[in-house]
């Protein structure tokens, strides 16, 4: 996609300059080429295919059933995140840090105690908000055990900026142990 | 007036077409009509295609209405073919996700 | 003395501003009045500015002290809002009440006062939010000011408040404005100038203007209803009592995506104007450019949901909104290749002007590009929220709007000043501006695919993002240099440049036909016009237009005439006498900022009484226009004659009604969406409490809707009607008053009261104008009985039943059926 623009930012920028070029009498003044041509039937074909993939990709991310999905719990206030998540014996939440297995899709849900805060991982997946009143599902999957920085995307007032967490993408063992109540 | 109105007339039918289209798939959702099959396609799928092709047809009748005698210079009447068939395209292009997209997901 | 000298003094006499503060206060010259609302813009756009630089100050280093989250939460949100809505808007506003009857070839706009009016709203609502600055307690929830952070319990300082009350008092001068424009523009051309002999520039407003009066709507919606929620605790947003903040993001962006389609076709307009006189050629495609700018106009109502994309919207609405968003780019990339091929058909000239215009070139294009991007969805989960999208949007309005606009200045500041341009401040500044600009925003893009989001206040220094962040802020600062030279560069063509000559760039719209500066009558007559380029064919219609060889050539019993056409032929079909100067127009501007400051200190129960004073003033406002003298067929010059706009039925006076009731019944549908959203997708419904339904009131109603639709419709009685509408009214106070659940406990109880408001609002005022005609009948006024004053009195009887009746009915339904 970048390239893509990148070609036609370029392509422009050519006929733009190519415009000031001194000239003989022969001009290219014709309605159809420039605008049938370069109006519509170029950007057309482009945003056709460019949407069509979009969507492709955007109905491949949607949750999808998956026996080995997990459910997250992910509560944003000001300024705190707090998760839950069924433990070995019973809810396990913890402030800031959210636990997830490896290589297994989790579904967070999310809610809001006071305004929209919009929960984003830039590198497990899109963002998406929590509002008021409704209830959104996010599916997130991190590939690698690691840990991974999440921040809050929707302006939330004056402590927006410090209102991040951690995520926590544990290997099987230290799943286990998570779950069994150890960290 | 008329002749105004007329000009922009398969426009203003392309912004019926996508507010009915996108009113009928949020009322299905919150009707749950999703969830209703009808042996193929479900209830609400049905409707947004019925709606589409209602939509693309009366558009389509609307273009041949609006075509233009040949060799017109009618300026009013050139607009109003040409908004006629923006209008057809257009519904065409941005209602063609009602056949396969996830309705309410 | 010589012909042009004797009707220059004359005319001087009838269209002159007097000397002194009386004068300056009660001209209603467009002008006048348009660089006023320049000048007012551009300084406007230096506070922005100034704001801007703030911002990246304390963006420059990472951990930064400069101000605290709570100033640059309000130094952000400021520097938005002011300038989206007090620089963008009524910068191009400005402009066109400017240019317009010039291009047109009339003598001023259809409805002067308005003009005045729009501008002392505007002037006083945008000096509500500076005061609120200076007091530093300005709007702090974004310039898009989402509930709930917007709402009471998050904000409970007086920060939203002067947001929401001071952008509604600005956008009373949007619609104002917007209808001036539509109805100057349809009406008041010279004689001969159908609508595809029409200067693109006036054919980009048009669609302009009109999209102001269906997006604007939905915008002052929103800000009554999050106002009402905060000063009475009607609970449109607060999801525990059956609101949802999702409608706030709805109305919001069905304003706030047309927006950027209404600041960027003004500043298009310019281009089309602009690029062919700089290749000398006429432009490439006229008929393909009116097309586009229409589709523009309607498909950009189909993207508001792309602002939403993160919101929780099943994927097929997303998927129709995002086909909607890139679709748009076409009709967008019509006109670029329109331009392009205007370039490559003429011999283009790199002067000043069109330097700005490939510094809008190249910037807008990129804009263009990466908005394509942010169209797809799962690109747009990511980058939604991040400096990505801020640079994306800084590409597509300064690129859209300012480059062009300074192109625009450069242009036409001769004709402004009178004076020629002499100077090469102007290569400076522009490359600075161009410079910095990029610098500033380019690396925005990439510093938001790495994870910055928007609206941070400071970021950790270990996080990669400090070097983008140094280089935009001197990239910014770079920027503003070059606005200090533009600005050196503006004072010195006016106070210290040589006279210019008449059209300097041998352009062929009518602007250029007057003397520069221009007379406040702008023409001493009005030309006959056959071609798009008039003065291609005549270049010294200047000369034969001040010497009064036109239309409208005698002055007349000091009337300030012009010639109203008809809409497509532009045929001639009446003369239109413009009010004179009046203090009228700042006197309602006073009374209405009354209302909204006794709003802001929470004085409500005062709050009716300035209200009661802007219905007084319209009374008189409208009583004071017109006689009580028949003068039939008067003769315009070429033997032609007409009849004045008094006794003809398609007055300027109803089409601007007409256009007025458009945008009213697109605030009515945005309403009634509002009611079916709450009711289909908020939590919390239904409501504990329905209306008690009374079948009586009902009755009493409805009956009273009839009365008013059948009776006195073809001898254009009016007591019949007014009677049925009393009935009506009636039964809608009835129904809030006695039937409908508290507005507090629930956001059902306070759609009904809004909605039956509204309806008993409208019914009242129809009733009244009903009177007012009455009156003017008996009174004898001619426009009360030869002219349009029945039928615009019957516009409004018939818009009052409708929408009062769809109201009680709407109100009535769901509970009868229950």
């Amino acid at each position: 996609m970048l390239a893509g623009g990148a070609a036609i930012l370029v392509l422009v920028c050519a006929l733009l300059a190519l415009a000031f070029r001194p000239r003989g009498a022969v001009r290219d003044t014709s309605v159809r080429r420039w605008i049938v041509g370069g109006g519509l039937i170029f950007p057309t074909a482009i945003l056709a295919v460019l949407l069509a993939y979009g969507l492709v990709v955007g109905e491949r991310l949607l949750p999808r059933e998956d026996p080995r999905t997990i459910r997250v719990v992910a509560e944003a206030s000001r300024w705190q995140w707090t998760f839950a998540q069924p433990g070995n014996a019973g809810m396990i939440r913890t402030p800031g840090v959210l636990h997830i297995p490896a290589g297994r899709p989790v579904d967070v849900e999310l809610r809001t105690l006071d305004v929209i805060h919009a929960f984003w991982v830039p590198r497990l997946a899109g963002k998406l908000d929590a509002i008021p009143g409704h209830r959104n599902v996010l599916r997130i999957e991190a590939g690698q055990p690691g840990m991974y920085y999440g921040l809050c995307a929707e302006y939330c007032g004056i402590g927006h900026a410090g209102h991040g967490f951690r995520v926590i993408a544990h290997d099987a063992a230290g799943w286990a142990s998570f779950q069994a109540g150890g960290e | 007036m008329t002749p105004l109105l007329r000009s922009v007339s398969g426009l203003i039918l392309w912004a019926v077409a996508f507010s009915a289209i996108y009113a009928i798939q949020g009322l299905s959702c919150a009707l749950g009509w999703d969830a209703i099959g009808l042996g193929g396609p479900s209830l609400a799928r049905s409707i947004l295609i019925a709606t589409y092709i209602v939509s693309v047809t009366i558009l389509a009748w609307l273009c041949w209405r609006l075509r233009p005698s040949s060799g017109t210079r009618d300026f009013l009447a050139i607009l109003a073919f040409a908004s006629s068939v923006i209008g057809l395209l257009s519904t065409i292009y941005t209602g063609l996700p009602v056949f396969w997209l996830s309705i309410c997901s | 003395m010589t012909q042009a000298l004797r009707l220059h003094r004359a005319f001087e006499r009838i269209w002159g501003t007097p000397r002194g503060w009386r004068g300056t206060l009660s001209t209603v010259n467009h002008s006048t009045l348009g660089v006023r609302l320049m000048v007012t813009a551009f300084a406007f756009f230096l506070i922005g500015g100034v704001l801007a630089m703030l911002i990246r100050a304390q963006l420059a280093t990472p951990g930064s002290a400069f101000a605290g989250p709570d100033i640059y939460n309000q130094l952000f949100t400021m520097h938005g809002s002011i300038m989206m809505f007090l620089f963008a808007i009524p910068m191009f506003e400005g402009f066109a009440i400017y240019m317009l009857p010039k291009m047109l070839g009339a003598r001023d706009l259809a409805f002067p006062r308005m003009t005045a009016y729009g501008w002392w709203c505007y002037l006083f609502g945008g000096s509500l939010l500076l005061i609120a600055m200076v007091l530093g307690v300005a709007p702090d929830a974004g310039w898009f000011m989402y509930t709930p952070l917007s709402s009471k319990p998050y904000s409970p300082g007086i920060n939203s408040d002067f947001w929401l009350l001071g952008i509604t008092f600005v956008e009373i001068s949007a619609i104002v404005t917007a209808v001036d424009i539509v109805v100057s523009i349809l009406k008041l051309r010279a004689p001969g100038m159908s609508l595809d002999r029409m200067p693109l520039f006036a054919w980009y407003m048009l669609v302009t203007a009109m999209m102001m009066l269906i997006g604007f709507p939905p915008l002052i919606l929103g800000s009554i209803l999050l106002e009402l929620e905060r000063a009475f605790g009607w609970p449109f947003f607060d999801a525990e009592r059956g609101g949802d903040s999702l409608l706030w993001q709805h109305l919001f962006w069905l304003f706030g995506h047309p927006e950027v389609y209404i600041i960027f076709l003004p500043a298009a307009g310019v281009v089309s104007t602009i690029l062919p006189v700089m290749a000398r050629t006429r432009i490439l495609g006229y008929g393909w450019i009116v097309g586009a700018i229409l589709a523009l106009g309607f498909l950009s109502f189909g993207l508001w949901v792309h602002h939403m994309f993160t919101v929780g919207i099943p994927h097929m609405a997303l998927a129709f909104f995002s086909a909607a968003s890139t679709l748009v780019a076409i009709p967008t990339g019509v006109q670029i290749f329109a331009w392009l091929g205007t370039l490559w058909a003429g011999r283009p000239q790199m002067k000043l002007p069109m330097l700005y215009l490939v510094g809008f070139f190249v910037t807008f294009v990129m804009g263009g590009l990466t908005g394509v991007m942010v169209a797809v969805v799962p690109f747009d989960w990511q980058a939604h929220d991040t400096a990505f999208v801020t640079a994306h949007l800084h590409y597509v309005l300064f690129g859209g709007f300012v480059f062009p606009m300074l192109a625009a200045t450069y242009y036409w500041l001769g004709h402004v000043t009178g004076r020629q341009y002499s100077y090469t401040l102007g290569k400076a500044a522009f490359w600075l501006i161009f410079i910095g600009f990029h610098l500033t925003f380019f690396l925005m893009h990439i510093v938001g695919l790495l994870g910055q989001p928007r609206r941070i206040d400071t970021y950790p220094a270990d996080i990669g993002w400090t070097g983008y962040n140094l280089l935009s802020s001197v990239g910014g600062f770079v920027t503003a240099i070059g606005f200090g030279l533009f600005v050196i560069d503006l004072l010195l063509q006016f106070f210290h440049a040589p006279r210019t000559r008449r059209n300097p760039w041998g352009a062929g719209t009518l602007e250029w036909a007057m003397m520069l500066p221009p007379p406040s009558y702008n023409i001493a007559s009005l030309p006959q016009v056959d071609d798009r380029e008039p003065l291609e064919a005549a270049p010294d219609l200047a000369l034969s237009l001040a010497r009064g060889e036109g239309y409208l050539a005698e002055p007349r019993n000091n009337w300030r005439e012009t010639l109203a056409v008809e809409t497509a032929s532009g045929r001639i079909d009446h003369i239109v006498v413009l009010p004179g100067n009046t203090l009228l127009p700042l006197w309602t501007a006073l009374v209405t900022g009354a209302f909204f400051v006794l709003m802001l200190l929470g004085l409500y129960a005062w709050a009716p009484v300035p209200l009661i004073g802007v219905a007084a003033l319209g009374w008189r406002w409208a009583w004071v226009q017109g006689g009580k003298q028949p003068f039939g067929k008067l003769p315009i010059g070429f033997g032609d004659e007409a009849c004045v706009h008094a006794e003809v039925q398609g007055s300027p006076g109803w089409w601007g009604n007409v256009f007025f009731l458009s945008a009213n019944g697109t605030f009515f549908g945005s309403l009634l969406f509002g009611y079916a959203f709450l009711w289909t997708i908020a939590p919390n419904w239904p409501p504990p409490e329905l209306l008690t339904p009374s079948v009586p009131i009902l009755a009493i109603g409805v009956a009273g809707a009839a009365v008013a639709a059948l009776f006195g419709r073809r001898v254009r009685a009016l007591k019949g009607p007014v009677a049925g509408l009393a009935a009506l009214f009636v039964a809608l106070i009835a129904t809030v008053w006695l039937l409908a659940p508290s507005p507090t406990s629930h956001a059902y109880g306070a759609v009904l009261a809004v909605l039956l408001g509204y309806g008993a609002l409208h019914v009242a005022l129809a009733i009244l104008i009903g009177m007012f005609v009455v009156r003017r009948r008996g009174a004898g006024y001619v426009a009360a009985t030869l002219g349009a004053e029945p039928r615009i009195a019957r516009l409004w009887i018939d818009y009052a039943l409708a929408t009062g009746a769809t109201a009680l009915i709407g109100a009535h339904m769901p509970a009868l059926l229950a």
